[in-house]
């Protein structure tokens, strides 16, 4: 069927809801939009695109029809992929045809390493992450297995359509690095066509660890409904299948099961606690899994409390059954000293009934939270110390029995206790149980992360209340710009996720389901997977990663694409965690490695926010990859390590460090260091003004490995006379008077203003003539502060997309002040150069200032 | 705990005897064979494809089902669905928790809808037990999320055999609702299949699930008049369907009785199912269905809401029974009231208006009082024996001048 035909039983208003007027109407990815597809190509085309983008299945892409190179960059021991697209000039049945490929070395990279799906398109009638410039229409999604396809009839398309064939690389360990090349076949309306195809394998292998901590729900009885079986056979293979991906899911195939699990009540033993304990060591001892899930099974328990009225309150809230749940502990303390293993390692909790405790704005929520997490606290002490009662297995030495105690009263004492949430406010208002603190790790979503202050007081609150870790989660909300796994969201947003908590030391990501095969809130059934996008009534795509794969045969489920792209993303996770274990092993601090890191992702966002509208991102990912290759290659061949860099001015200057007898060089120069305990240190001084990019190469062995680093532009002073003339009121009630003046040796233009009726003193200044565009990182500006302390905050219009953004913000205090402005932020490159730059005072506590406030400017610094 | 507010229980007592059928002993040989009449009927499910169990879902663990192609186990078309009854899972500790399969009357992918059962008469399926002993195989009817299920209905499967199932419908038991077009139905969105768990596994074929109509007009309303005052004295037939219950597993059974009456009729009698740990059940008294007639527009605060609770001697209910008063627009009940039932003793419960109307989410400015009523709900905790109590005479009590 073309069309979606809206069925009589759904009325679901079709909709167009497409944000941004500003914004070309497009499908997903740069295509132009038709809902009849390409009906004017004459021949078909078979062409090839990125494994991190969608294409609807009716829109126009006649302009990449010329991009004819499948591509793929890996890792060895790394899942990538890419995708042929067909779009049919007739309608027709198609074929893919995989082979074999070989590098110089005529090493073959075997066909049996990729493995081809069919897109199945899903069709999205209405738009609900309006933060998205796409439409409705036909996303790719559910990917078939390519023979199952064909034995299902399902390789077929229409006339004008496009189609999908994603092809996967499991890049084998062992692989050797370099370029292969050869060519797939397809044959498609009476024709075959040879698809070139070019893998780049880096000398790298991703390890089997996993480090990314995950918690994404899986639902066993949703399984049971769309897959007709329940056995714990099809429970495990749901379990085992995400585990490929690097995900850990919330609950175990048989412990956690919800069915199972109904029945259990405090004070009885129906809790299968063998099975679970089996499955915790075999989840223990998985490298795959970086974290599991305790279970806190639920009981009641009546608090009182102070309301958010001041009145004293009674409520029965949930809890955690304490018998049951140190029962579990009990039970897996024990099994520990059999398997000699702290089996409690990578144990959490998530007590879902607190989940989102502050949405409904009650105090009970937050009276819950209190209550539970300081209780799970307790209860996990009391265990700690309860293992000082375990008696010594007789195989096991007295060393290590004191060992093994001492890592699990460790790990009980440390746990993570997570809990999701919009904000932190609500948690510590005080007046509720007057209880100690709680030991939470909060988990709000990705988008709270959008601010270095917020980032900060998340890592303030994880060491202060928590155990010094933070998670994030997506779901319903945010929307796009921000990470999401929405089907109308493009696709490398779920995947930038992931370089996005590596940035920001956020260690774990929740996502509620993968499994919603069920329409929430209501008893109607949903009986065709395949064909319906919303599940969870305002977000298409939330709640389910995976299709159930009975109606194709399959014993287990189906991944889509947005799955697949979580696992490239945990993959990119850990491949930055094992890069920065090289530097950490070389003394080198979580700071001084972030400042490595910016160089491979400050292109890819901003604040958590995905740079869509700066160029190709996906291309920007392959480059960002690419530097990450270089890194590992330095470090893990020849030892280097880039141990910081400092800019100042015009000045960067590096300290490198590699192995004794690596050599060294700068733009074509050997570098001399001097060597120490089998490591040589350098130290580099470039000049901006003579190059502006970082060169480096190391040679070992015979072998060659790099990496370019792009520093920018070099800074450009500009006196504060360039100002004179160019600064006025902002608003009409504002009396500013600008004269110049020295303060200190040094000439600034001195601006006084006045607003007695609105008691928002303002100024701009019309820095056309400067030039600040995409060049600029950042501006920073020399302030004097004549009178007593104001708070500033900096606002830029730029002069394609109007509109004033928060560039910087400071207290200004008594005499000299920096104030830094993030020009990276503005997406000069897209919205055009800064035409104004508003300075807007206030008092430091929020009221209006009618007295007259006089700054001076100094010179301003815009470095690149 | 989210509460899945369901309707209209259907009774224990047969209304109308329900046929089995042991036509055949062995499986189809020939088209000529075909069990299924040529008319009236519209075969709802013939379980030709795996994508003909779309519209099926399975509950409580149940095993699997998949389609099959052995002749054997086939009575109509070119395939049957094998249904795999998992032996128990739970090693004894889930055995009130009775596996089904839920059939949609409303096929989506081929734009069946067979939902209004207006004029159906009768739902019925061929089922081959495999198994060397006699089977049993449950039917109810879901009528809606809001309106809940029927009662369930037993019949009789013979070893190694087929059996065809027919289920006949009392049209008048199914509560009226309207459909998109504004029109009066009698909606079943679909069927339950109950089936026991057995101590091994035990596999059945299910083929040509279909309906039968029934064209004459509907007998008379089942909604009849109240008694002054009455809010469900229980005395009808109607004011027993009209009880919503859990759709949890582990829900009551609701039935009238005259082993217990305050009022000199018949009382609602609540069997709670065992299970081997506690957890809560619900059962409802719904305005939608059983207080069309009553006016509480004429209540002052210095009335009486009024009922009987008696929990027998002999497997009497002990242990609390909470009582949550819902109003029009409220999504938190109003009142709660906690009774303290043990066996062997009568509680007239006797509440004047003006405690519920003071409760603290009681606020006549906003439809949240008696007046508004629009739901009364039980809740109580399952214990590792069934327990009954009776409920009777729900009732208002005017104060005396």
């Amino acid at each position: 069927m073309k069309k979606k035909t809206i069925s009589k039983w759904g009325q679901r208003a079709v909709a167009i809801l497409c944000a941004l007027t500003a914004i070309p109407f497009v499908g997903c990815d740069g295509g132009e939009t038709s809902q009849d597809g390409d009906e004017t190509l004459k021949e078909t085309v078979v062409w090839a695109a990125y494994g991190t983008e969608k294409l609807l299945r009716e829109t126009n892409y006649s302009t990449r029809h010329n991009e004819k190179t499948l591509k793929i960059a890996t890792f060895q021991n790394e899942y990538e992929s890419a995708q042929i697209m067909i779009t049919a000039a007739n309608d027709t049945k198609y074929t893919v045809q995989l082979a074999d490929l070989t590098n110089e070395n005529g090493t073959t990279l075997s066909k049996d390493a990729f493995s081809a799906y069919h897109e199945k398109y899903i069709y999205v009638d209405r738009i609900f992450d309006t933060g998205t410039p796409t439409s409705v229409g036909w996303y790719p999604d559910a990917l078939l297995p390519y023979d199952t396809a064909v034995s299902y009839g399902e390789n077929s398309i229409e006339k004008g359509d496009n189609q999908g064939v994603w092809v996967t690389l499991n890049t084998p360990k062992t692989q050797e690095e370099g370029v292969y090349t050869g060519a797939f076949k397809v044959t498609a309306d009476g024709k075959s066509f040879d698809i070139p195809v070019e893998v780049t394998v880096y000398g790298y292998a991703l390890s089997d660890e996993t480090h990314i901590k995950t918690s994404f729900g899986i639902n066993y009885d949703w399984v049971s409904y769309a897959e007709l079986d329940s056995t714990p056979e099809m429970m495990q293979t749901y379990y085992d299948f995400l585990l490929d991906y690097r995900i850990s899911p919330s609950d175990f195939p048989m412990a956690l099961n919800n069915s199972y699990t109904a029945y259990k009540q405090e004070g009885t033993n129906t809790f299968r606690t063998e099975e679970f304990i089996e499955d915790a060591v075999a989840t223990a001892r998985n490298e795959k899994v970086a974290s599991w899930r305790l279970p806190t099974i639920g009981s009641t328990a009546t608090v009182t409390y102070t309301d958010n009225a001041g009145n004293p309150a009674t409520a029965s809230i949930p809890c955690v059954g304490k018998e049951t749940y140190q029962r579990f502990l009990k039970d897996v303390a024990t099994r520990a000293l059999t398997e000699d293993l702290d089996l409690f390692e990578k144990a959490y909790t998530y007590m879902t009934f607190c989940d989102e405790y502050d949405a409904s704005g009650a105090a009970s929520g937050r009276i819950r939270v209190e209550y539970n997490y300081n209780k799970i606290k307790e209860y996990n002490a009391e265990i700690a110390e309860w293992i000082e009662t375990l008696a010594k297995p007789e195989t096991m030495t007295d060393e290590r029995f004191s060992e093994l105690k001492g890592e699990m009263k460790s790990s009980l004492l440390t746990m993570e206790h997570i809990l999701t949430g919009a904000s932190l406010d609500g948690i510590y208002q005080g007046g509720g149980l007057g209880l100690d603190t709680p030991s939470v790790t909060f988990v709000p979503t990705i988008d709270q992360y959008a601010t270095e202050g917020n980032r900060e007081a998340f890592e303030q609150y994880a060491t202060e209340y928590g155990v010094g870790q933070t998670w994030a989660y997506t779901a319903v909300n945010p929307c796009a710009p921000y990470p999401t796994y929405h089907l109308e969201d493009q696709l490398i947003s779920s995947r930038l996720l992931n370089w996005m908590l590596y940035d920001y030391d956020i260690e774990g990501n929740l996502f509620w389901s993968s499994t919603l095969y069920k329409y929430t809130g209501t008893s109607v059934q949903v009986q065709d997977y395949y064909s319906e996008p919303l599940r969870y009534s305002t977000m298409n795509g939330d709640g389910f990663l995976l299709y159930p794969g009975r109606e194709y045969g399959i014993f287990g489920p189906v991944s889509c694409l947005r799955l697949e792209s979580i696992r490239d993303g945990n993959e990119d996770y850990d491949l930055l965690y094992e890069l920065e274990e090289f530097y950490t092993q070389r003394g080198v601090s979580g700071a001084k490695f972030d400042q490595l890191l910016n160089f491979m992702t400050n292109a890819l966002y901003t604040n958590a926010r995905c740079n869509y509208t700066a160029g190709d991102i996906n291309a920007k990912l392959i480059a960002s990859r690419e530097m990450l290759a270089d890194f590992l290659l330095l470090a893990s061949k020849a030892g280097v390590v880039i141990e910081s860099f400092t800019r100042n001015l015009n000045e960067v200057n590096f300290v490198i460090s590699a192995d004794e007898g690596v050599t060294l060089a700068l733009g074509g120069k050997t570098l001399s260091g001097t060597t120490e305990n089998g490591v040589t240190k350098y130290a580099v001084d470039i000049d901006l003004r003579e190059q502006t990019v970082f060169a480096l190469k190391a040679t070992v062995n015979g072998e060659e490995y790099g990496v370019e680093l792009p520093l920018g532009e070099p800074a450009n002073i500009v006196e504060s006379d360039a100002l004179i003339g160019k600064i006025s009121a902002y608003r009409s009630d504002v009396v500013l008077e600008e004269t110049t003046d020295t303060i200190d040796g040094e000439s600034v233009v001195k601006v006084s203003m006045t607003d007695e009726i609105g008691g928002k003193p303002s100024m701009q200044i019309d820095v056309e003539a400067l030039a600040i565009d995409q060049k600029y990182k950042t501006v920073k500006v020399r302030i004097y502060n004549y009178g007593d302390e104001v708070t500033l905050s900096v606002t830029a219009e730029r002069k394609i997309i109007k509109g004033y953004l928060q560039v910087g913000q400071i207290t200004l205090a008594a005499g000299w002040n920096e104030v830094e402005l993030d020009i990276a932020s503005l997406n000069c490159a897209e919205r055009g150069q800064v035409m104004d730059i508003r300075f807007n005072f206030k008092s430091p506590s929020e009221e209006t200032l009618t007295d007259t406030v006089a700054i001076a400017i100094g010179e301003m610094i815009m470095e690149g | 705990m989210k509460k899945l507010l369901t309707t209209a229980m259907a009774l224990i007592l047969a209304a109308t005897a329900c046929g089995v059928s042991a036509d055949r002993t062995t499986a189809r040989a020939t088209e000529s064979e075909s069990v299924i009449p040529s008319n009236p009927v519209r075969l709802v499910n013939d379980f030709e494809t795996q994508k003909d169990l779309n519209s099926m879902m399975m509950y409580t663990v149940l095993g699997k089902v998949t389609v099959q192609s052995d002749e054997s186990y086939i009575s109509h078309g070119e395939a049957s669905a094998k249904i795999t009854v998992m032996a128990d899972p739970f090693d004894g500790g889930y055995d009130a928790y009775t596996p089904s399969l839920y059939q949609s009357m409303n096929i989506k992918k081929d734009g069946r809808d067979y939902r209004d059962f207006s004029k159906t008469g009768t739902v019925e399926f061929d089922l081959y037990n495999s198994s060397d002993t006699q089977q049993r195989i449950g039917l109810a009817l879901y009528y809606s999320y809001y309106n809940g299920s029927s009662a369930r209905e037993w019949f009789t499967l013979a070893p190694n055999a087929w059996t065809t199932v027919r289920y006949s419908v009392t049209r008048e038991l199914i509560p009226e609702s309207k459909n998109g077009e504004g029109n009066t139905v009698r909606n079943v969105e679909g069927v339950y299949l109950y089936f026991d768990r057995q101590q091994e596994e035990t596999n059945f074929y299910l083929d040509a699930l279909r309906l039968y109509s029934n064209d004459s007009p509907i007998g008379e309303s089942v909604k009849g008049e109240l008694k002054e005052n009455e809010i469900c004295s229980f005395d009808s037939l109607w004011q027993i369907t009209g009880t919503a219950m859990s759709t949890g597993n582990a829900r009551p059974t609701l039935s009238q009785s005259k082993a217990f009456t305050s009022d000199g009729g018949s009382s609602l009698k609540v069997q709670t199912t065992a299970t081997a740990a506690g957890g809560y059940y619900y059962f409802y008294l719904r305005k939608a269905n059983l207080y069309k007639f009553a006016n509480f527009s004429k209540l002052s605060d210095d009335d009486y809401f009024c009922f009987e609770l008696y929990s027998p001697t002999d497997g009497g209910f002990e242990g609390a029974i909470h009582m949550y008063i819902y109003t029009a627009g409220q999504s938190a009940y109003i009142s709660e009231t906690v009774f303290n039932v043990t066996a062997g003793n009568l509680l007239k419960v006797r509440i004047p208006l003006s405690e519920i109307n003071s409760a603290p989410n009681a606020d006549p400015e906003n439809d949240a009082c008696f007046q508004y009523l629009i739901d009364i709900t039980f809740g109580y905790r399952t214990s590792n024996s069934s327990q009954t109590f009776y409920i009777d005479n729900v009732r208002v009590e005017k104060a005396a001048n």
